[in-house]
C-alpha cells in the first residue's frame, strides 16, 4: 500500500491483516520503489499524490519487478479514473474514498483468486475466467478489453451452453469496477415478481413484502448488472427496464424516492439477431439501449482446437475437487474433438465430470462413456459433419453408415434413402466388411 | 468576517479526514467480530475521535 497518509495506512493495513493476508506500507514514491525491487507483491495499492512524486511514478517500477501484480488506484473521486486509465492501463481498479471493509474485501478475494485460477498446468484462464487460444477466440478477448474500458452496455448473443455468462464477468473482470457482479435469469423470475427483483421494494409494497428489499440495479451499484435471457422478460415489462436504462434511476416498488443507480447492463440470449427482429422477443427502444456493443460468442463448432484445452481445465477442475490424478489420453483427446458437441461447453463439462464420476479409482486414465452425447443433444448430433482431408470412399462409406443408423438398420430404406439399388447397397457393405470388423448388421 | 474572509475549502483534507473515521470504524467492527482485545479496539475508537475534532476544529477555521 503506497500512501502517505500515515493515520489511513495504519488503519487500512490492520484491516487487510484482518482479512487474513499480508501488507507492507510505503509512504513515497522511493520507499515504494525499494519495497517493489525486494518483494513480489499480488496487489498494490497506490495513493496518486505523494509527498516526492506521483503514484504514475511507481508504475515503471510494477511494470519492471512486478509484471503481475494487479494494481488498484486509492482516489476521493470518480472523475479521474478515466483519466488514470488512459495513463495505467484499462486492468486498474479503483478504490474510492470513502473505502470500507467489503470494497478491500471484494478487491483482495477477486485478484487473489482470479491468480491462484490463472494459470493450471499451462491452462491460461483470460480475464480469470475463459479458456481458449483459438483465434475466434484471440479476438474475443481484444473485444472485451476494448468494451471495459467504455461504459457501454452489451449484449451477448451466444448458442446454449456458449459461456455466455462466463463472458460477462469476463467484462466485468476486466473493468476492474469495485462493485459486485449480480447476474440474474430473466426467464426464472415470475411476471409478478420481475419489478420487485430488478428495482427492489418497500416495506408494505404489496402482500408479502414484510420488509424492504433491495433491488439487482442497486446491488450492482459501481458494479455489472448481468441480465441473462433478456428476450424472455414479458414485453409490457421491458419499458420499466428501459426507463432505468435512460435515465440511470429507480424507483423502490412502493417507494416515492428516485435512486440513482450507477452499473453497467450486460445482457445474453441465445437468440440470433434475425430471431429478435422478426419474431419482436425485444423492443426495438430497449434493444437499442442494451446492444451498444453487440458479442456474439463461437459455438464450440466454431472453435474446435479449444476442445483439448477446456477438456483439461474441466479435468484439472474436478481432479483437484476430488483429489484425484486422472489423465486424459491421446485416443480420449481425439473422440472428445471428432464429437461435435450441439450442448457446447456445457456439454463438453457435464461429459468431463460424468466421465470423472464414472472412473475406477485405480485407473490413470479418464474413462469417457461409450456414448459422448446427452439426451438434449441426439437431434444435432447425429448428422456428422463432412471434414477437409478425407477421401471420397470414407465419406461414402460414412454417409451409408450414418443412413443405415437413421433406418435403425433397415436396408431397402437406406438404399432408398441413399437413391442406390439394394444390390450395390449390399456389395458396399460387403466391402467394408471385408477391410474391417465394423458391424453393420441391423440392431 | 464575510465570506470572502474565509480561508477556501479544501475538499481534499476534509475527505481524507472523513475517510480516516470511516477506516478506523470499519476496523473497530472487524475486531469487535474477530474478539480482538479490547485495548485495540480503544485504541482505534480514541483515533476516530481525535480525527472528529480535527475535523471540527478545520470547519471552524474556515
Amino acid at each position: 500500500m503506497v500512501d502517505d497518509d500515515a493515520s489511513f495506512t495504519e488503519a487500512t493495513a490492520k484491516i487487510i491483516q484482518l482479512l487474513q493476508h499480508e501488507v507492507q506500507v510505503a509512504g513515497s514514491v522511493e520507499e515504494a520503489r525499494s519495497c517493489l525491487q525486494q518483494t513480489s507483491f499480488d496487489i498494490v495499492l497506490l495513493d496518486i499524490m505523494l509527498p516526492d512524486g506521483s503514484g504514475f511514478e511507481v508504475l515503471d517500477s510494477i511494470y519492471r519487478f512486478n509484471r503481475s501484480a494487479h494494481i488498484a488506484f486509492i482516489t476521493g473521486h470518480v472523475a479521474v479514473k478515466n483519466i488514470i486509465r488512459s495513463v495505467a492501463g484499462p486492468e486498474v481498479s479503483f478504490l474510492l474514498k470513502p473505502i470500507d471493509v467489503d470494497k478491500i474485501r471484494n478487491l483482495l478475494s477477486r485478484v487473489v483468486s482470479a491468480n491462484d485460477n490463472h494459470e493450471d498446468e499451462g491452462i491460461t484462464r483470460h480475464f480469470g475466467v475463459l479458456v481458449g487460444e483459438t483465434p475466434v477466440m484471440q479476438g474475443l478477448y481484444t473485444m472485451i478489453e476494448r468494451v471495459a474500458a467504455s461504459s457501454a452496455n452489451v449484449l451477448i448473443q451466444g448458442q446454449s451452453g456458449s459461456g455466455k455468462e462466463l463472458v460477462a464477468r469476463a467484462i466485468h473482470n476486466a473493468t476492474g469496477c469495485e462493485g459486485a457482479f449480480v447476474a440474474a435469469n430473466c426467464g426464472a423470475i415470475p411476471t409478478e415478481l420481475i419489478a420487485s427483483e430488478l428495482f427492489g421494494h418497500e416495506k408494505g409494497a404489496f402482500t408479502g413484502a414484510s420488509a424492504r428489499k433491495i433491488g439487482l440495479f442497486e446491488r450492482a451499484q459501481g458494479g455489472t448488472l448481468f441480465l441473462d435471457e433478456i428476450t424472455e422478460m414479458p414485453l409490457e415489462m421491458q419499458p420499466n427496464l428501459l426507463r432505468v436504462l435512460e435515465t440511470g434511476k429507480i424507483c423502490r416498488v412502493g417507494g416515492s424516492q428516485e435512486i440513482d443507480v450507477d452499473c453497467r447492463v450486460l445482457s445474453a440470449t441465445n437468440r440470433s439477431r434475425e430471431e429478435l427482429a422478426s419474431k419482436q422477443y425485444l423492443r426495438e427502444d430497449i434493444y437499442f439501449r442494451l446492444a451498444v456493443f453487440p458479442i456474439d460468442l463461437p459455438s464450440l463448432q466454431e472453435r474446435r482446437d479449444d476442445i483439448p484445452l477446456l477438456a483439461q481445465a474441466f479435468l484439472n477442475e474436478f481432479n483437484q475437487k476430488q483429489n484425484t490424478a486422472y489423465r486424459l489420453d491421446e485416443a480420449s483427446m481425439e473422440r472428445l474433438q471428432q464429437y461435435s458437441w450441439p450442448g457446447n461447453i456445457r456439454e463438453l463439462r457435464h461429459a468431463i465430470q460424468r466421465a470423472h464420476i464414472l472412473t475406477a479409482p485405480e485407473e490413470a486414465l479418464l474413462q469417457l462413456p461409450d456414448e459422448l452425447s446427452s439426451p438434449f443433444a441426439s437431434e444435432a448430433a447425429s448428422p456428422t459433419a463432412l471434414q477437409a482431408g478425407k477421401t471420397i470412399e470414407e465419406v461414402e462409406k460414412q454417409l451409408i453408415i450414418e443412413t443405415l443408423k437413421a433406418t435403425q438398420g433397415a436396408k431397402p430404406e437406406a438404399a432408398d434413402m441413399l437413391g442406390i439399388s439394394l444390390k450395390t447397397l449390399y456389395n458396399r457393405l460387403n466391402q467394408y466388411q471385408q477391410s474391417s470388423n465394423i458391424s453393420l448388421e441391423s440392431g | 468576517m464575510t465570506d470572502t474572509e474565509h480561508e477556501p475549502l479544501d475538499r481534499h483534507a476534509l475527505r481524507n479526514m472523513l475517510n480516516n473515521i470511516t477506516m478506523n470504524a470499519e476496523l473497530v467492527k472487524l475486531m469487535v467480530q474477530q474478539d480482538v482485545p479490547n485495548d485495540q479496539v480503544l485504541d482505534s475508537v480514541e483515533k476516530m475521535l481525535q480525527e472528529c475534532k480535527h475535523c471540527a476544529r478545520y470547519l471552524n477555521q474556515r
